[in-house]
């Protein structure tokens, strides 16, 4: 393989070397992007045993001889015109620019080295450069300008940095954070938002895309689930800044921290927040690997800012993760007690058995926990107060209570009789109709009607005995009748009882065919012989100890149960002593006395227990026994009030293995145990254990990890500054891109470490540095210039993210409902948006209290149909995974402003405020424009607005049922006092405020 | 400032000074519907420089959403009406995937093809008699009886068929096509959906099959709805006219046009067009779903009653949105998932769907329109040769579909399964390969439309290797 004549006149032609090259910044991103992926990591697709991205190997295979490109072989198949030799080959639709050509020659005629990739280099803290500006972040922004335009454009006036600052600390306009003149005391500007509790809702938007938060399962049915105390819990970790190293170990592993609380297990939510299915037909073992494999990709995007998704198939073809390091990795994850089919298929972990964690219950969707809302103490010591007094009351002895009660004593007396046997009634005809069952009125045995019970197969209907207290006694029988039809009888017939929270308390006759309890020989499956008598009323008759159903015992529902034939069922009951009829439903003490003083006076200490237990019968307490109910009710509800999370708990891990090319079925892979990438770590478990979640989280939490915290300051940059200092928020890695100012982030990643992870400060670090500052409003030429503005020597305008496009419009109006935290909230939302939800049907019931007004980051968050609106200004779905959102711009965003109720709602409670009791034009639209955009309107635009209104006027006053539809929109009710033709031509004015470019964008 | 911008200030000076009262010229142009010299909303990032020749300038994707039997529609299967009944043999299902019927792995019994199959047209093609309309179609269609994929259930195996991978935040198809493509309509989205049910259980579909994923959103397919608003928010609130809105409109573009005058912002102009766009599309809409003006000899051949939401009636909008520009429209018909009973329903499906389709094929040839116009008809898997009951299981290893239009071979077929419709086993085509054969009729190859994300090129073909199937092509 000769270069041909040509090839090397080119090369000799190019002019000499000038600066020395970088590697990583110069050299890589040509390589990654058009020789890696046959020539590099991944094994598999390797051509030639070829790769180029570790030098020792290019060497050996002599891709170029360092020092001397014209006989590199390298740059020879570059420059080839001879197709079949040329690189990259022409199929790979890749090429080089001729100065990607001349840096690669560049680059070996300076001795080709090589540098680790930067973003695996642990970083160090550099020295802030002496550019003479005081603010740390300026200095580094100052040298990385061009020498001969080396300043920042001008401070952004006050009134835009407040609005800037507002948005971008709590996602609230000014009007209602009450930021302070941000130039008079900047840090304290700063300090008053970073203090206010919507800090932690802006800061969330921004997580719960990483963790990918929802409210809704995902696949297919795609059913509500409950995990809002992890969105509450990533809200309360900001607002009382956490430490950042904290908030990952707990999202990871808070379950294995020792002895964790309450919060910690919420926190471990980031687990089991991922997308799950029920879909029917679907395998357990399938769902399990695409859960493992999702949790890899989110977990090292999130916290990595890595993508090792690639790995899942093959070694990454551009970075060191290998697919070992993949299934290592979901290894960490194997422990949580989970399954892959949630449609009753599926199976949790080998041995997991939720009565080992006691507090926690297992949900259809796994693990969880009810958290209790928010502090109830002061409530609850109020009713307990209330309480004392009423307890007081009731414990009061009066003459007339002591007459009462002996009357009722002396009656229970009179009923006692001998210890002879008796029936008590539990079922009659009251009971036995059900719908869908036949009664007969002929053929019956007590009362008028019995039921009738007829089928090829198996057949059982169950009878809700819960009104009636059954409490076993002693020695009871249990008894029912049934006649079987001689035309047509059954082949077995069964009574079955439900106590303790269980069915197993069975009795049967004739043959085994009935499945349930089939097998066992005990109490939960009780053969008492052969069918009885047919064509004739007979009693079925079992001893309750046979069944379990000892003394005691309460029995809540019957079922009765045949195979095949025609049954007639009626009364049943239970057979038992005299006085145990007399007394059902005592507590034992009061029986005891009682039967203790048949004949004789109550002694004090038999007095006692049945006085006591008196009081809550006795019908003159009943008025204060209900008002002592009620606020037992309302103290339930206080303390009740629970809402549900999915948590994460370690169980006994899985067996993972590495899957050939990510096919699940495929079992011939290696087992493999938790690691942490081989290239990135070197931790090896203890002999004879296994390292766990929490080793991976303390591992990414650590200040040895290069990645943590560059990714995280990468992405708070990118809130304040409009894109991260390595463009792509996702990938640190090769296919990332260089920084645009390495230094600053690695002193950015330091400082943030250094600080203690955190990261209120890091936020006022970024915004009180002048580069924040900037005026976002530059020259066309400057512009022109640099239009990426990739050297930040400007601010960049940004339209507010999906949530605080309604926030504004809501905190504007004054409609906002400030709650922090809670149940996930309804607004409006078209009609039959969730009509191709299925398993069940779904209709969206939108709030109609104060819920309808909640900030955007408490919208119910329906993965497969998200709300349009938050569709429409590019909130992700959050089935994956996501570090940025898009920036659109779309005629659908028009006519959500234009048109979505919120919006028309909010711009009328607007209007009505602005109204206030007759304020003239002029001044509503200063006081609109100073609450929506923190300044007055120019004479030219309140020349149009005043246009408008007059025009919206005159059609509103010749078509005044128009104002009144227009008025009618939105929950709440147009205020009496203003004119409705005012008013709703006000409304025109502020749906055209609300709709303006300048109201959705922060300068 | 710049030129974006000026440019679009000085197209709109002549609004300058609108008044809704007045009836201006301003208004007026708001109002008008004639917008046919408007340039396209996106010019698509190959725009003129194709790969290829161009055959298709849009695509109609007919979905039967829920997994339709290849068994009782296009794949005949003689060999399988013998063991009607009788265990299916071990050689064909040992160790291979089964969704519902997996608890019963070992006690598998065929069932026969439900409906008769005869020859249609003239290349005498067997197909079902389920679907007669359909078999009329067969010398302008071409069949493909090996296609595979990898997903056993609903959810992802949509997801798979519309973006080519299982992971959730791909692009699907429509939204790749309009970021190469661009729309030729500037009222209209770009990507149309429509969605109708009936004849099998109505398994969920998610706004995620029609996403942009990790493209730009403005290219997510916007969903058409049968009731309520044809599209959300389209409509004016209670109380405000048309004229009343365009005054409005206007008045908030002029307020950005002066906002533009002191912000050094690209965003403020594009804005502006958007509500321009917005407020056209607040009358093209409901100018597109107003179907009254159609002939009644156009309802008689679809079967479409207006406004009943049928998918009858969303192949007549589908016909009219293809008319507009729009260049990618997909109907999901919510009928196809035969668990149980699948010869009645198939009959009930067909009833649904089997006039509809072949209405629009017709229309659209007799409006010299399929030429340009490629059709795709199936779903997002087939089902077992093996009875669940009396009807049949999901089933990756083969199903069918077909094509036509935009230089797609009328009356050829292609692929073959074994014996008893289990297995490919001839020319197997995966669902990359549709890809590839569409993205090639529309002159695109597929290797090379390609979107950088996590550092990587994306495609919607993935990395595998994909083929276009030039076998059914003229």
């Amino acid at each position: 393989m000769r270069p041909t004549i040509f090839a090397l006149l080119l090369i000799a032609s190019l002019p000499a070397l000038t600066a020395p090259l970088s590697y990583n910044r110069d050299v890589r991103p040509i390589l990654a992007e058009n020789c890696f992926a046959c020539h590099g990591p991944d094994k598999e697709a390797r051509k030639a045993k070829m790769r180029l991205d570790v030098r020792e190997s290019a060497l050996k295979k002599e891709a170029f001889v360092p020092g001397d490109p014209e006989i590199s072989e390298l740059i020879i198949r570059i420059f080839t015109d001879d197709e079949d030799d040329l690189m990259p080959p022409p199929d790979s639709h890749k090429s080089l620019t001729p100065t990607q050509k001349k840096t690669l020659q560049d680059w070996i005629k300076q001795g080709a080295e090589y540098e680790p990739h930067w973003a695996y280099l642990k970083p160090q803290r550099t020295s802030v450069p002496t550019m003479g500006a005081r603010h740390p972040i300026d200095n580094f922004i100052l040298a990385g300008l061009p020498k001969e335009e080396r300043k920042l454009s001008p401070l952004a006036d006050s009134k835009i940095l407040a609005r800037r600052l507002s948005f971008d600390l709590v996602g609230l306009p000014p009007s209602f954070s009450k930021i302070k003149d941000p130039r008079a005391d900047l840090a304290a500007a700063v300090d008053g938002l970073l203090a206010s509790p919507h800090f932690g809702e802006r800061m969330a938007v921004f997580w719960l895309d990483l963790a990918r938060y929802a409210d809704s399962h995902g696949y297919h049915s795609d059913k509500t689930w409950s995990m809002t105390p992890y969105r509450d819990y990533v809200i309360r970790a900001f607002n009382e800044n956490k430490r950042y190293d904290k908030f990952i170990i707990e999202q990871l592993a808070g379950d294995l921290l020792e002895k964790p609380n309450t919060e910690q297990y919420v926190a471990t939510g980031f687990n089991r927040v991922n997308q799950v299915s029920e879909e029917g037909g679907i395998q357990d073992a399938e769902y399990i690997a695409k859960y493992y494999s999702e949790r890899v990709r989110t977990t090292s995007v999130a916290f990595l800012g890595s993508t090792m998704g690639c790995s899942e198939c093959h070694d990454h073809k551009f970075d060191p993760f290998t697919t070992k390091d993949f299934y290592a990795m979901e290894a960490f994850f194997s422990d949580i007690y989970e399954k892959g089919a949630y449609n009753g298929d599926g199976n949790y972990n080998p041995g997991a058995d939720i009565k080992k964690y006691p507090g926690f219950k297992l949900d259809k969707w796994g693990p969880a926990l009810d958290i209790p809302e928010a502090d109830k103490t002061e409530e609850l010591k109020q009713i307990a107060v209330e309480k004392l007094a009423l307890e007081d009351e009731l414990k009061k002895h009066t003459p007339e209570l002591e007459v009462e009660f002996q009357n009722w004593v002396n009656e229970l007396k009179s009923k006692l009789g001998s210890n002879d046997a008796q029936d008590v009634t539990i079922l009659d005809d009251e009971e036995l109709p059900l719908a869908g069952v036949k009664t007969v009125t002929k053929n019956v045995y007590s009362g008028s009607i019995a039921r009738s019970q007829e089928n090829g197969g198996l057949v059982q209907h169950i009878i809700d005995a819960s009104s009636k207290a059954i409490t076993m006694e002693a020695g009871d029988q249990l008894f029912t009748y049934v006649w079987l039809d001689p035309k047509n009888p059954p082949k077995q017939i069964m009574l079955q009882f439900h106590a303790d929270n269980n069915w197993n308390h069975r009795a049967w006759w004739g043959e085994d065919h009935i499945p349930y309890g089939k097998g066992s020989n005990k109490a939960d499956h009780h053969h008492l012989g052969a069918l009885p008598e047919l064509g004739k009323w007979v009693r079925l008759e079992v001893p309750g100890d046979m069944l379990d159903l000892g003394a005691g015992k309460k029995i809540t529902q019957l079922a009765y149960t045949q195979f095949g034939g025609l049954v007639l069922w009626d009364l049943a009951g239970r057979h038992t002593s005299a006085n145990g009829a007399a007394l059902a439903g005592l507590p034992k003490p009061t029986r005891t006395a009682i039967l203790a003083s048949k004949d004789k006076p109550l002694t004090k200490k038999q007095k006692a227990p049945l006085l006591a237990h008196y009081r809550g019968i006795a019908p003159s307490l009943q008025t204060v026994r209900a008002k002592l109910a009620k606020l037992d009710e309302r103290a339930k509800a206080a303390k009740g009030k629970t809402r549900m999370t999915l948590v994460t708990l370690a169980t006994n891990p899985r067996e993972i293995r590495i899957l050939p090319r990510g096919n699940w079925t495929d079992r011939s892979g290696p087992i493999v145990q938790p690691a942490l990438p081989e290239f990135l770590a070197n931790l090896s478990a203890p002999e004879g254990s296994r390292l766990t979640r929490l080793d991976l989280a303390q591992w990414i939490a650590s200040k040895e990890n290069p990645l943590t915290a560059r990714a995280f300051v990468n992405r708070v940059w990118a809130q304040f500054l409009g894109y991260g200092l390595s463009r792509d928020l996702q990938d640190l890695g090769n296919q990332g891109q260089w920084p645009t100012h390495p230094e600053l982030l690695d002193w950015l990643a330091v400082e943030f470490m250094d600080s203690g992870w955190d990261v209120k400060q890091l936020v006022k670090l970024i915004v009180t540095s002048q580069t924040y500052q900037q005026s976002s409003n530059v020259s066309a030429e400057l512009m022109a210039a640099n239009p990426y503005n990739t050297h930040y020597a400007r601010q960049n305008p940004r339209r507010l993210p999906a949530e605080f496009v309604r926030d504004n419009a809501l905190a504007v109006s004054g409609l906002l409902n400030a709650q922090i935290g809670g149940e996930s909230a309804r607004p409006y939302q078209p009609a039959g948006y969730y009509r191709e939800l299925n398993f069940p049907k779904r209709k969206y019931k939108q709030h109609n209290d104060a819920n309808q007004y909640r900030r955007g980051v408490y919208i119910h968050w329906q993965r497969s149909f998200l709300h349009p609106m938050l569709v429409a200004f590019d909130a992700p779905a959050r089935e994956e995974c996501t570090a940025s959102r898009e920036t659109s711009n779309t005629p659908q965003q028009a006519l959500n402003l234009l048109n979505d109720p919120s919006f028309v709602e909010a711009a009328r409670v607007f209007a009505e405020q602005l109204i206030g009791e007759g304020t003239p034009f002029a001044k509503r639209l200063e006081t609109g424009f100073l609450r929506l955009l923190n300044r007055k309107p120019s004479p030219e635009e309140a020349a149009i607005l005043l246009a408008l209104y007059d025009r919206q006027l005159g059609h509103y006053i010749k078509n005044p049922k128009d104002a009144m539809a227009l008025l009618g929109v939105g929950l709440r009710p147009a205020g009496k006092e203003a004119n409705p033709m005012d008013l709703a031509a006000t409304t025109a004015v502020t749906r055209a405020l609300l709709n303006l470019h300048e109201t959705i964008t922060r300068y | 400032m710049n030129d974006h911008f000026v440019n679009a200030i000085n197209r709109r000076t002549f609004l300058k000074g609108s008044s809704y009262s007045a009836g201006s010229a301003a208004l007026a142009y708001l109002l008008s519907q004639d917008l046919g010299t408007a340039a396209p909303q996106w010019r698509g990032v190959l725009d003129d420089k194709l790969h290829l020749p161009r055959q298709a300038k849009r695509v109609i994707h007919l979905c039967m959403a829920g997994g339709p039997s290849h068994l009782e529609t296009l794949d005949h299967k003689p060999a399988l009406a013998k063991l009607d009944g009788k265990p299916m043999p071990e050689s064909f299902t040992k160790g291979q995937q089964l969704a519902q019927l997996q608890g019963q792995r070992n006690n598998l019994k065929c069932l026969g093809p439900q409906h008769q199959f005869k020859p249609y047209g003239d290349c005498g093609r067997m197909m079902s008699s389920a679907f007669p309309n359909i078999g009329s179609l067969s010398d302008d269609i071409a069949v493909i009886n090996s296609m595979h994929t990898e997903q056993i259930n609903h959810d992802p195996a949509h997801t798979f068929m519309n973006t080519g991978s299982v992971i959730p935040g791909r692009p699907s198809m429509g939204s790749w096509l309009l970021y190469g493509l661009g729309a030729e309509t500037d009222e209209l989205p770009g990507f149309v959906v429509m969605t109708s049910s009936g004849g099998g259980q109505d398994q969920p579909i998610a706004a995620r099959q029609w996403h942009s994923g990790f493209l730009p959103s403005k290219f997510q397919g916007v969903q058409f709805n049968a009731k309520g608003d044809p599209v959300h928010y389209v409509k004016n609130p209670a109380g405000v006219t048309r004229e009343g809105q365009g005054d409005l409109l206007d008045t908030i573009n002029r307020m950005n046009e002066l906002l533009g005058k002191r912000q050094n912002d690209p965003e403020i102009a594009t804005r502006i067009s958007q509500y321009e766009m917005a407020f056209k599309m607040q009358a093209s809409v409901p100018d597109l779903v107003d179907v009254s003006k159609e002939p009644k000899h156009i309802f008689e051949l679809y079967g479409a009653k207006p406004g009943d939401g049928s998918f009858a009636s969303n192949c007549l909008l589908a016909r009219r949105l293809a008319e507009r520009g729009v260049r990618f429209i997909q109907l999901y018909h919510r009928g196809w998932d035969h668990h149980g009973g699948v010869k009645g329903a198939i009959n009930t499906v067909s009833g649904h769907v089997d006039k509809g389709t072949a209405a629009l094929v017709k229309d659209l040839k007799d409006r010299g329109m399929l030429d340009d116009t490629l059709i795709i008809w199936g779903g997002e898997f087939g089902r077992t040769p093996m009875a669940q009951g009396n009807g049949r299981d999901h089933h990756i290893q083969a199903f069918s579909l077909w094509m036509a239009g935009a230089g797609i071979k009328g009356g050829t077929s292609f692929g073959e399964t074994d014996e008893l419709g289990y297995a490919v086993a001839k020319n197997g085509v995966s669902v990359h390969d549709i890809h590839a054969t569409m993205l090639h009729q529309l002159g695109i190859n597929h290797e090379l439309l390609t979107f950088k994300f996590q550092g990587l090129d994306f495609r919607l073909t993935g990395v595998e290797e994909a083929r276009v199937v030039k076998e059914i092509l003229a």
